[in-house]
């Protein structure tokens, strides 16, 4: 057995006072929407205490794409690579990120560096975006920096399913 | 046939012309604010994105353009006919949906009669016509001329008879399309909108009474008189009540929100409408919005004056002492009464139209205000308390008109 529904009182079961309530609610919700779209109004609303509470404009609305939503900076987006100084990758093919990873999107072959000072360098390095599930993972594990997801690129979109694996050319020059 | 009759024949039909474009226009005008209204409601910014590109902008023009787009979709649509279904009706039901609706506006009064004092023109001076009526003459001198398509004696009958009609349409779109969906949805909608037809007439009545005439002319000329010389005696000062039943079955009988049984997704999905495509949908949704602009024309004309603007019409003005003719005042002198009269005529149709549409917007915020009632309230609603509010409306309203004009 539910719960019984409440008796109506004589004022509601009259039917129209509660319509009219109903349909201040929504009139209060369109006018001050619509009024704040009107520039001179908006101006007057926003200024005048008492009404820059009662219609206050609600619509949250951002005109994506051409108006963009602030993002935090420690928003992960697309993957990129750091470099170094002489403009080479930082990243020395130790293979944490690609052990941590749990959707085992990251491709590494490792290949021997010409500079004395690095020992390995990643002949290729891949990530496919399709298995990516941007945990950030990759680049808490990263030892050397190297990895890093603060592209803010969430305009992940192309025209062939191939272009989701990304290279080591276009991790880098991002 | 004379050249007065002649010229009256002629102004009415491009009378029928200008109301047929401009309710059209304006239902279209509907879907957009419709819209935008809901999207307002619910603090979103709604359709904004249709644009064309001119002089290297991108002109959107508030989602203005958003009709247009959609009825070029519309049209692109494939027509489709399902298997099973009888051609012939099914193409007629939507025809019959939007024609009715459209009739009835043609004995709505939007701008009172215009009253020329001018100069007779002879038969004489008017070419080619003119000589088909030899020795007649066009009486601008005294000439009334009357802004109605068809100014019927019997008009709110006419009214109540043609929009009864349009439950064909709805059933046979139902019947006709070999579908247990849309066959249940036209069953919905006929039972809905016969009960609801029964009790729509019964709070008119109280109107008619206080009137006494069913000319829709003679109700909206009897509302330009006024209570103790400041209000105006219109249907929702005399039958309040009244007003109120009528709009509960108004928007019954047009099947909307909180009426709008005859759709339900998750039951019937569309209901009666549900087999059709393309220009044949359009066509019921459009004479959703016609039915809707209608109820409000027919509010407007019933409840709030018509076109009579308060304390003025187009012989005089009256407020408390102060009345008298326009002839012979500064404003005549000015103007001229015949520039004067005009300049009224069009107030009262930009009267008429700004209660129109405040209609249409109050039916709307309705719309996107309230859930649906339920079948059983829906029925319950309709017989068992409008109805019998109605018959008490009329008793009283008859008592007391009886005991006001000293029958008792």
């Amino acid at each position: 057995m539910g719960k019984k529904p409440r008796k109506y009182t004589p004022w509601e079961r009259v039917y129209y006072p509660e319509v009219g309530r109903g349909l201040g609610i929504t009139s209060r919700h369109f006018w001050a929407n619509l009024l704040g779209f009107i520039p001179g109004i908006n101006w007057i609303i926003r200024r005048t205490p008492g009404l820059n509470t009662l219609l206050k404009q609600e619509v949250v609305t951002i005109q994506w794409p051409e108006q963009k939503r602030p993002i935090s900076e420690r928003w992960r987006g697309r993957h990129r690579l750091n470099k170094r100084e002489d403009g080479r990758e930082k990243c020395v093919a130790c293979m944490c990120c690609a052990t941590i990873c749990p959707s085992e999107c990251i491709h590494i072959v490792a290949g021997e560096s010409d500079d004395p000072s690095v020992e390995k360098y990643p002949e290729v390095f891949e990530i496919d975006l399709f298995r990516c599930v941007f945990c950030g993972m990759c680049v808490e594990a990263c030892p050397c920096n190297a990895i890093l997801m603060d592209t803010q690129d969430m305009l992940l979109c192309k025209y062939s399913s191939n272009d989701f694996v990304m290279t080591k050319k276009q991790l880098l020059d991002w | 046939m004379t050249l007065d009759i002649l010229f009256q024949m002629v102004v009415s039909a491009i009378w029928a012309i200008a109301i047929f474009a401009g309710v059209a226009n304006l239902a279209g005008l509907c879907t957009w604010v419709e819209r935008k209204l809901s999207s307002m409601i619910q603090d979103r910014i709604g359709p904004n994105r249709a644009n064309v590109r001119l002089f290297g902008a991108n002109i959107t023009a508030i989602g203005l353009l958003h009709p247009i787009a959609d009825a070029v979709k519309m049209f692109m649509k494939e027509d489709f006919v399902p298997a099973g279904a009888n051609r012939a009706l099914h193409t007629l039901a939507p025809m019959i949906c939007l024609f009715i609706p459209f009739v009835v506006f043609c004995v709505l009064p939007f701008v009172g009669p215009l009253h020329i004092q001018w100069k007779d023109i002879p038969a004489d001076s008017i070419w080619l016509i003119g000589s088909l009526f030899p020795g007649d003459a066009l009486h601008f001198s005294d000439y009334t001329l009357y802004f109605v398509v068809a100014d019927l004696d019997m008009g709110m009958l006419f009214v109540f008879g043609i929009a009864s009609l349009g439950v064909y349409g709805v059933l046979l779109a139902g019947y006709s399309s070999n579908n247990k969906f849309s066959f249940l949805g036209a069953l919905r909608a006929a039972n809905q909108m016969i009960g609801y037809e029964i009790a729509l007439g019964l709070t008119a009545v109280g109107v008619f009474m206080v009137y006494g005439s069913l000319s829709l002319n003679t109700i909206v000329e009897q509302q330009g008189k006024l209570l103790w010389g400041i209000i105006p005696l219109w249907g929702i000062f005399t039958q309040f009540p009244a007003f109120l039943l009528f709009l509960a079955c108004g928007m019954a009988e047009i099947k909307k929100i909180p009426f709008d049984l005859p759709e339900g997704e998750s039951e019937i999905i569309a209901g009666y409408f549900l087999e059709y495509s393309s220009l044949k949908f359009t066509m019921f949704l459009f004479a959703e919005y016609v039915e809707m602009i209608l109820l409000s024309a027919i509010i407007t004309v019933l409840f709030f004056g018509g076109w009579q603007i308060p304390w003025m019409d187009g012989e005089g003005y009256r407020f408390l002492q102060w009345s008298g003719q326009w002839a012979g005042t500064w404003l005549a002198h000015a103007l001229g009464l015949n520039v004067l009269r005009m300049l009224i005529a069009l107030l009262q149709g930009a009267k008429f139209t700004v209660f129109l549409c405040v209609w249409v917007y109050f039916l709307f915020m309705i719309r996107w205000t309230y859930p649906r009632v339920r079948y059983d309230q829906l029925m319950k609603i309709g017989w068992k308390m409008i109805l019998p509010l109605a018959l008490l409306n009329i008793l009283a309203t008859g008592a007391a008109l009886a005991v006001l004009r000293g029958w008792i």
